[in-house]
């Protein structure tokens, strides 16, 4: 058991056929294809700097200085006692971290719920039959984002914190408060769950952070595929959602970036999955 | 003692300086820490080393100081900024000359040898030079030299620099000091060529004792008589 429990909420989604990715975005979401996906539990939010910090506090061993990264803009510094929260920073998303600190995160909780661990960084391995804490593979959290906003239609300016968020969402920013030295009239995160949720419950899906997903990056195919996971190799990872750097009209359910997954940056965060 | 290399002045400014030709070492550093006695006692402000060996400079159980004699060509790394302005200082009372960190103007003269370049060798990355695939910092004098005769400004660690980060915008100071302090030119924990140009400025929380950055001294030597 944690001696904190971490801020979010698991919602469950039920295992379904849809249709993934786009012909009217960029060339990465097309062809759309069908996809059939078991059931899956997903975080209503981003694991957040308060709770990353428990999970360095609690295994300090787990990660290493080439996975997270200490300087500004950051929730999280290494001082000379270890990693520190930087004070009123506890709500914002985690940031500065690779896909491997991500994946860190999740085998923590997996091991404290007695969970079989999905990853192993060190062989730079993952077993997705492993009943533990894992990232959402990117058809999983297209089919979540899609029930959240099943007219297709995002968030408006004020409800997506995108390069171009209204004015409303913009006093949310991390700079507004000088929090992670982040500075004022700059694009930055907003706390977790500080916008409302869309229809599934979830909260900022789109913009806000680029979210790490399982799937290594690779180009779709016009084939139906079931449970799929992502191109058998390769150094980059996708990432979903778009972030505070993106602009909302490139923002959607079916829109993806690949990322390098060594990359440590303010722009990428993650919330957790695992199969039902 | 570390070696310096003379920088010529920028255009349109007199004073020339001396810039260390590398960062300073875990084996400078420790014996500043000798030389001040403070070997046995921690120094929380200053640097904060990992129990585990192969940083060069390590704490023990009971909170001393040791150094590893194999690797005293490490760059020294997890020192706060006061840790590297305590050493400048020092360093200072040693060579009768002021010392202190470069500015990050002074820096980015001097890694540009003047001449504006994006990285201190020239104006292509090179990956394999500045930033080969590491777990952890290689030992100093790992690069060739630029113009200047400086090594190792660009990659392997990050150097503290003066400079504050200030803004503008805090409701109740006009321009008020944030915490941080500029570090340049880059680290083996970074990967786009762009976080380590010249030019880039990066900062950090003052009292951040980590793997990646560390610092060099700059001198500057009493003018000489008319």
């Amino acid at each position: 058991m944690l001696a904190e429990q971490p801020t979010f909420s698991i919602i469950d989604f039920p295992g379904r056929r849809l249709t993934i990715g786009s012909t009217s975005m960029t060339t990465r979401e097309q062809p759309p294809h069908d996809v059939e996906i078991d059931s899956f539990s997903l975080a209503d939010r981003c694991v957040s700097a308060a709770d990353f910090h428990a999970f360095l506090r609690d295994a300090p061993g787990d990660v290493d200085h080439t996975m997270i990264d200490c300087i500004d803009p950051c929730f999280i510094v290494h001082r000379r006692g270890g990693f520190e929260l930087r004070p009123g920073c506890g709500q914002y998303p985690m940031i500065q971290i690779s896909f491997w600190a991500a994946a860190a995160y999740c085998n923590w909780l997996s091991r404290a719920e007695g969970l079989r661990l999905v990853y192993d960084h060190h062989d730079r391995h993952a077993d997705l039959a492993a009943d533990g804490y894992r990232l959402p593979t990117e058809a999983e959290w297209e089919a979540a984002c899609r029930v959240g906003y099943p007219e297709g239609a995002g968030p408006g300016p004020d409800g997506c914190n995108s390069a171009d968020a209204g004015p409303i969402c913009r006093k949310l920013r991390a700079g507004e408060s000088l929090s992670g030295n982040f500075l004022p009239g700059h694009p930055a995160p907003v706390p977790v769950a500080s916008l409302p949720a869309d229809a599934a419950g979830l909260y900022e899906m789109l913009g806000n952070l680029r979210e790490w997903c399982h799937d290594r990056f690779g180009p779709y195919g016009p084939d139906p595929a079931r449970n799929p996971s992502g191109a058998p190799r390769g150094s980059f990872r996708v990432v979903r959602g778009g972030s505070f750097i993106d602009p909302a009209d490139t923002l959607g359910p079916a829109s993806r970036m690949a990322a390098y997954e060594d990359t440590k940056c303010e722009v990428y965060g993650f919330r957790v999955a695992r199969s039902r | 003692l570390p070696q310096f290399a003379e920088v010529p002045p920028q255009a349109g400014e007199e004073q020339r300086y001396l810039l260390a030709v590398v960062p300073t070492t875990t084996g400078q550093y420790w014996q500043f820490l000798r030389d001040r006695g403070i070997t046995r006692e921690p120094a929380p402000r200053w640097h904060g080393f990992p129990a585990a060996a192969g940083t060069g400079l390590r704490t023990t159980h009971d909170g001393a100081v040791v150094l590893d004699e194999q690797l005293t060509a490490l760059p020294v790394t997890y020192v706060t900024w006061f840790g590297a302005v305590a050493y400048c200082e020092w360093l200072g009372s040693q060579v009768g000359m002021p010392c202190q960190l470069p500015s990050a103007a002074q820096w980015w003269h001097a890694a540009a040898a003047g001449s504006g370049l994006r990285w201190s060798l020239g104006n292509d990355f090179d990956r394999k030079t500045y930033a080969p695939l590491a777990t952890g910092p290689r030992p100093v004098n790992c690069t060739p030299a630029n113009a200047f005769g400086l090594r190792d400004m660009t990659g392997n660690i990050f150097e503290w620099c003066a400079d504050p980060l200030v803004t503008d915008f805090r409701p109740d100071a006009a321009r008020a000091a944030l915490g941080s302090r500029v570090i340049k030119g880059g680290a083996y924990t970074v990967r786009n060529p762009e976080s380590f140009e010249n030019a880039a400025v990066f900062t950090a929380d003052e009292l951040t004792t980590v793997p990646y950055i560390g610092f060099r001294v700059l001198c500057t030597p009493a003018a000489p008589p008319r």
